[in-house]
């Protein structure tokens, strides 16, 4: 589904950010992407999210050249959520502004008509699976939520319908522990549930063993271990140390 | 019964006598006039003061004036007009043409004396309300220049510095028609913000024998950027206001701030007195006056007796500033 | 006398209302600081004057004056996003620029519209109420219009520009659109603005702008403030209370230039008087956002 072939990063100044690596990802894989801190994971989520274009190299997904696809198409297909809820909801909008607005362009895009009673009443119903709180506050601005139910509404509105990638980036790191392992759990739920293909960078080493079937480790800007659905059972903390502290 | 019909009549003839004698003693009676002006400059303090102190002695009644000084902000202005309006004054008298248009159209009823707006006669003809008069004190750019010519025969190179300003415009293009029929050729600087005033000296051609200005708010407020540019280069600036010349131009050929406040009473009284406005003829100035500021003269390499002579030829009298 | 005082401020504020919708497009939906509607207001009066000038109806002059105002907004909006240069900067040479602009337009500073027989100046001098009948139905009309617009998704879509572009883009949507259209939008209510004025007052004058679109800014952060704390609990967005904003600032900005003459101050320190009221408003809106804050925290 994803092909990354040969990909390199050089930022203006002359640093190598990332250097010659190339990985497959194939649908319905939830890859664990780990590092430490400027090992290059963060860049690799940027240059599948367009943020960032390879130096060199090509990125396909599904057969296609990134580059390629359209800027409303892309904002469908892949979808990145990372600590930072503010990178994906209004905080001085509403619940039901910051639906319509994500889901806005879905109905263009499918040329469905847009009918706002109809999708709040859609809404609603559909944020009671996730938490009851978000779906009696609809007029409710997101500075009044916090950041647990914030990240969850991020979850619910850009996964309503399916995205070909989601992409996430230390999303639990500004949460507590114990809100980041519930968010984590949720995740995980969501993931198996609508199969979506995942790629998620960490720092956690116990999300990194507990959650996925794949495991991509990164230093210095190349991969460093890999291991597919089968190795990753084996796998200890230790290794991961080792290999990448 | 008689008797108190008689009382009656009695009383009523004393009141309407009375009335008659306080009518003939004192015919005029008590007006407001209110002053509105745009910006706080000099000239504006002078057209205003003569203006107040003619029209008292040219008006018995007590007057009761309203001066109202807009900074130069147009929604001020604006309000000012619309309180002259509601407290009903006699006469409303804007200073220059921007606030003299704004009066007529905030003003429909009352009577408007307007103080060196750039409205004439043919202008005033064509408004829908004629509820104004004008002192208008254009001055004419070719009788400066025909003085100046005949004051300077040997000057063939002159530097016009001149802003955007309302009335400079047309003036300057008027000053490039009549020096070419003298065989002055006219170096135009127009200068569109006061910062550019002090680069925009620099370029005033080597060859230039003078610098002229007009009546121009703007450029007189930077005068003193133009004199040392005109000390630096030996040439006199010559001004057309006798503000600038006390602010240090050599000379000037124009029209009395004072004498546009004076001549804008002698209009106001006749609308006291009950005459429209609209059947009272635009004054248009022409007494005209050379200024001469004797010390800047002399520094600025200017022959102060030919000045002098040509004065006298063309009838100008000579106001010296010291 | 106070009623007459009150009367002439409401119908100078309502003469106002176009710019200051404008500008509470730009400063409080798209959440920039565009000051291009200084000069945007003179252009809208310099071409309605021009066009008038040179023999053109009414109507046709007001069409003209109002593309002028949209053309500069969207060369505002390019010196923005393609020149790279902050809002506030490119305002202020766009400002600048339109100096020169408006002069060339007019052709001559000043231009004398009381012998052209305006629709505004025409009403003004004939039937003083329906004079203020049309003024006040024109600034409700506007602010209907802005209202629906915000309400719509395309509204939605510009507040999210205001909120957070970057995401907006993330979104599949591209910002400058939104940016150029709010400042189009904006401009072309400032020129219209400018056109009202010039009829009123009876002058097109390549000075007549210098300070608008501040006002406008203090009309709005004052308006909005006064009735989002009066009539809102939290400080939550909602056009209703922030169009009534609108429409307060404006009327008490107006009202205390009044005042002042009234009373006989000094107009001299009317500026500063004005200006320390906004900062003291400017000032009230972030701290209170702060303490806001503060509680969220405490959550």
């Amino acid at each position: 589904m994803i092909k990354a072939s040969n990909i390199s990063f050089t930022l203006p100044s002359g640093t190598t950010l990332i250097n010659d690596v190339s990985f497959e990802i194939a649908a319905h894989d939830f890859v664990i992407l780990l590092g430490s801190n400027g090992s290059g994971k963060s860049t690799i989520i940027k240059m599948l999210n367009r943020q960032y274009v390879p130096t060199s190299g090509k990125i396909l997904l599904d057969n296609q050249d990134l580059g390629s696809i359209s800027h409303q198409q892309f904002s469908e297909d892949v979808i990145t959520l990372t600590q930072f809820v503010r990178d994906s909801l209004f905080f001085d909008l509403t619940i039901a502004e910051n639906a319509i607005l994500i889901e806005g362009s879905y109905y263009k895009n499918h040329k469905q008509r847009f009918n706002k009673k109809q999708f709040l009443d859609a809404l609603k119903e559909y944020l009671a699976n996730f938490n009851t709180k978000l779906a009696t506050s609809l007029n409710t601005p997101l500075f009044n939520l916090s950041g647990g139910e914030q990240q969850i509404l991020a979850f619910a509105l850009y996964l309503r319908h399916q995205p070909k990638l989601l992409l996430l980036d230390e999303h639990t790191s500004a949460l507590d522990p114990k809100m980041g392992q519930t968010i984590m759990n949720f995740t995980a739920k969501i993931i198996h549930e609508k199969k979506l293909t995942c790629i998620m960078t960490t720092h956690n080493l116990d999300h990194a063993l507990n959650y996925g079937n794949r495991l991509i480790a990164l230093n210095n800007g190349q991969i460093v271990f890999s291991s597919d659905t089968e190795k990753k059972e084996t796998i200890t903390k230790e290794i991961l140390l080792e290999k990448c502290y | 019964m008689l008797k108190k019909l008689l009382l009656y009549a009695l009383l009523a003839t004393v009141i309407v006598l009375n009335t008659c004698i306080t009518a003939i003693a004192d015919p005029a009676k008590a007006v407001t006039v209110g002053i509105v002006v745009p910006v706080q400059i000099d000239a504006m303090t002078q057209i205003t003061d003569a203006f107040k102190t003619t029209l008292t002695t040219l008006y018995p009644g007590k007057i009761t004036y309203i001066v109202l000084n807009a900074q130069g902000d147009s929604n001020l202005q604006r309000s000012m007009f619309l309180q002259l309006k509601a407290k009903q004054v006699n006469v409303v008298v804007p200073i220059g043409t921007m606030a003299t248009q704004m009066a007529m159209s905030v003003n429909q009823s009352q009577s408007i004396v307007a103080l060196a707006a750039e409205i004439k006669e043919a202008d005033r003809a064509k408004m829908k309300k004629q509820n104004m008069t004008n002192v208008l004190d254009e001055v004419s750019v070719t009788k400066q220049l025909e003085f100046i010519h005949a004051a300077m025969p040997q000057l063939h190179h002159l530097t016009l510095v001149y802003s955007t300003d309302d009335s400079i415009f047309p003036q300057a293009k008027e000053a490039a028609i009549a020096g070419k029929k003298m065989g002055i050729s006219i170096q135009p600087i127009m200068m569109q913000e006061m910062p550019d005033l002090y680069a925009l000296s620099k370029h005033i051609d080597k060859n230039s024998q003078a610098i002229f200005i007009l009546k121009d708010g703007k450029i007189v407020a930077g005068i003193s950027i133009l004199i040392q540019q005109a000390q630096k280069r030996g040439i006199p600036v010559i001004a057309s206001d006798d503000g600038s010349v006390a602010s240090g131009a050599a000379f000037a050929v124009g029209l009395s701030e004072t004498q546009i406040g004076v001549d804008g009473a002698s209009l106001a009284v006749q609308v006291l007195n009950g005459t429209a406005p609209k059947n009272i003829p635009i004054k248009i100035m022409s007494n005209y006056s050379l200024f001469i500021n004797l010390p800047a003269a002399k520094k600025q390499h200017l022959d102060v007796a030919a000045l002098e002579t040509a004065a006298k030829k063309f009838g100008y009298p000579v106001v010296v500033e010291k | 006398m106070l009623i007459q005082t009150l009367l002439d401020a409401l119908q100078q504020a309502v003469l106002f209302i176009p710019l200051t919708l404008g500008i509470y497009l730009t400063y409080r939906i798209l959440a920039i600081t565009d000051l291009t509607p200084d000069g945007t207001f003179i252009l809208g009066a310099a071409i309605f004057a021009h066009c008038l000038a040179t023999g053109h109806s009414q109507v046709f002059s007001v069409i003209f004056a109002l593309l002028g105002g949209a053309v500069a907004g969207i060369a505002v909006c390019l010196l923005q996003r393609y020149a790279k240069i902050n809002s506030l900067l490119a305002s202020i040479l766009a400002v600048f620029m339109l100096t020169s602009i408006n002069f060339g337009v007019m052709g001559t500073p000043n231009i004398n519209l009381l012998s052209y027989n305006t629709y505004l100046n025409n009403l003004q001098s004939s039937n003083i109420t329906h004079f203020n009948i049309f003024l006040i139905s024109m600034a409700l009309v506007l602010t209907a219009g802005i209202f629906l617009l915000i309400n719509s998704r395309f509204g939605l879509r510009l507040r999210a520009f205001g909120a957070n572009k970057t995401l907006l883009a993330k979104l599949g949507k591209y910002p400058t659109i939104y940016l150029a259209f709010g400042l189009a939008l904006s401009n072309m209510l400032a020129a219209l603005c400018g056109v009202f004025t010039a009829q009123v007052n009876g002058y097109s004058d390549i000075h007549m702008g210098m300070g608008m679109a501040l006002t406008g800014i203090g009309a709005v952060v004052i308006g909005c403030k006064l009735t989002s704390s009066l009539f809102l609990r939290n400080p939550h967005f909602s056009l209703i209370s922030d169009l009534i904003g609108c429409f307060v600032g404006t009327y008490i900005y107006f009202l205390i230039v009044n005042v002042f003459l009234l009373i006989g101050l000094n107009p001299i320190y009317l500026k500063l008087f004005l200006g320390l009221i906004l900062v003291l408003f400017l000032a009230s809106a972030s701290y209170s956002k702060k303490n806001y804050q503060k509680v969220l925290f405490h959550d």
